[in-house]
């Protein structure tokens, strides 16, 4: 339960990191190369996180 | 052309095998890849300021920049229909006519739990015909912007133009469609219920066609002509379904009458289909191709009106002991 809580809290994080990036680069705040690191490695922690509870809950 | 394949390979393999595995990648998947369309279109914004020179102090810039860079018009490609506002209005409406005015949806809706389930449809329809197509258009207007000799509508020139980040382009998962009941057997959310009862050799078979089909960019280019289409043709079908189960009760007629007069046919709905879908060929080959994005609205209601008149004069004649047995309303659609 507990383990999934972490799961959760992360995977919801990965998502907000995988938005800001493009806010950040449309504020002129962040240059393409650095959003484009940072959201390759938010979708890789998102489908890591995800996948143990979003799987739970559907499969 | 390899990541379709490869996708596609992999999507109609397990879901042959498995569905409910693929129900369950398809809902991991929906709330990434929402954000993605939304990250798509505010890079592409950047990158279209910045190519432009243009000076972003507030709201009204930005409205300015939409009107004379990303959206300004322009002549269509040879051979092609002039898409105005109304084209894509209507287009957003109808391009997947089949499953929501054609009542696809039924086929995953009718095992919902609760009716507000229904709402997942227009939901899908925001997300996948409003966001994800200004996200897309946004990026083709920079690839256009850059390029002006690049009218091609590819996936991976759009997507190099604005230098994607993250994932597949925005148009992959346009061709392989969004967020409908058939993008995956069941779509976000819904399906994962009822994966059981989807049929899935069918269901598997139908996307490999249309993975198949993805990976020919001529038969691409002509989606939005196809689409178009095969929504008209399921169109009348759906107003059969919804006039049968709605009005055709309270107009003192039995609906369901085929299921009740023991019939395999009902004459009246595939009178109602035929005639319908030959008006609607007959305008647009007659008045023009454009009439095409247009034309599923009133033949919605022509063909209730058909279903209508030729259930009166249908019911009236086949098996006439049929309306005594059952009172009116009592069928179920």
């Amino acid at each position: 339960m507990r383990t999934t809580t972490i799961l959760v809290i992360v995977s919801l994080l990965s998502l907000v990191a995988l938005m800001l990036p493009a806010i950040l680069f449309l504020a002129g705040r962040m240059e393409l190369n650095t959003v484009q690191w940072v959201m390759l490695v938010a979708t890789v922690v998102w489908f890591a996180t995800a996948t143990p509870w979003l799987w739970k809950q559907t499969g | 052309v390899l990541a379709v394949l490869a996708v596609g390979a992999v999507i109609s393999a397990r879901g042959r095998v498995r569905l409910r595995e693929v129900v369950s990648v398809a809902n991991i998947a929906a709330p990434w890849m929402v954000l993605v369309f939304i990250a798509f279109g505010l890079i592409g914004l950047r990158q279209f300021i910045d190519a432009t020179g243009t000076q972003v102090t507030g709201l009204a810039d930005v409205w300015t920049l939409a009107q004379t860079q990303i959206w300004k018009g322009g002549d269509p490609l040879p051979g092609q229909v002039k898409f105005t506002f109304w084209h894509v209005m209507f287009f957003a409406w109808f391009c997947n006519m089949a499953m929501h005015i054609g009542m696809s949806d039924l086929s995953v809706l009718r095992f919902a739990k609760k009716s507000w389930y229904g709402m997942a449809s227009g939901a899908g329809m925001f997300l996948g015909h409003f966001l994800a197509w200004l996200a897309a258009s946004i990026l083709y207007a920079f690839q256009l912007h850059q390029r002006p000799e690049q009218h091609q509508r590819a996936a991976g020139t759009a997507g190099l133009s604005g230098r994607r980040p993250g994932g597949p382009d925005l148009r992959d998962h346009r061709r392989l469609d969004d967020r409908q009941p058939d993008h995956l057997p069941g779509g976000p959310g819904l399906p994962g219920d009822h994966p059981q009862v989807v049929a899935i050799p069918r269901d598997a078979d139908h996307r490999s066609d249309r993975h198949v089909a993805a990976m020919f960019p001529a038969l691409a280019m002509k989606l939005l002509d196809f689409v178009a289409l095969y929504g008209l043709i399921l169109m009348p079908m759906g107003a059969v379904v919804f006039v049968d189960f709605w009005l055709i009760p309270k107009l003192g007629l039995q609906g369901s009458f085929a299921q009740l007069s023991r019939s395999n046919f009902n004459w009246a709905a595939g009178a109602a289909w035929i005639v319908t879908l030959v008006v609607c060929l007959a305008i647009v080959f007659i008045v023009g191709r454009w009439t095409l994005w247009f034309v599923a609205l009133p033949g919605w209601f022509i063909a209730s009106a058909v279903y209508i008149m030729l259930s009166r004069v249908y019911q009236r004649q086949a098996v006439p002991s049929i309306a005594g047995q059952v009172s009116p309303g009592t069928a179920q659609a």
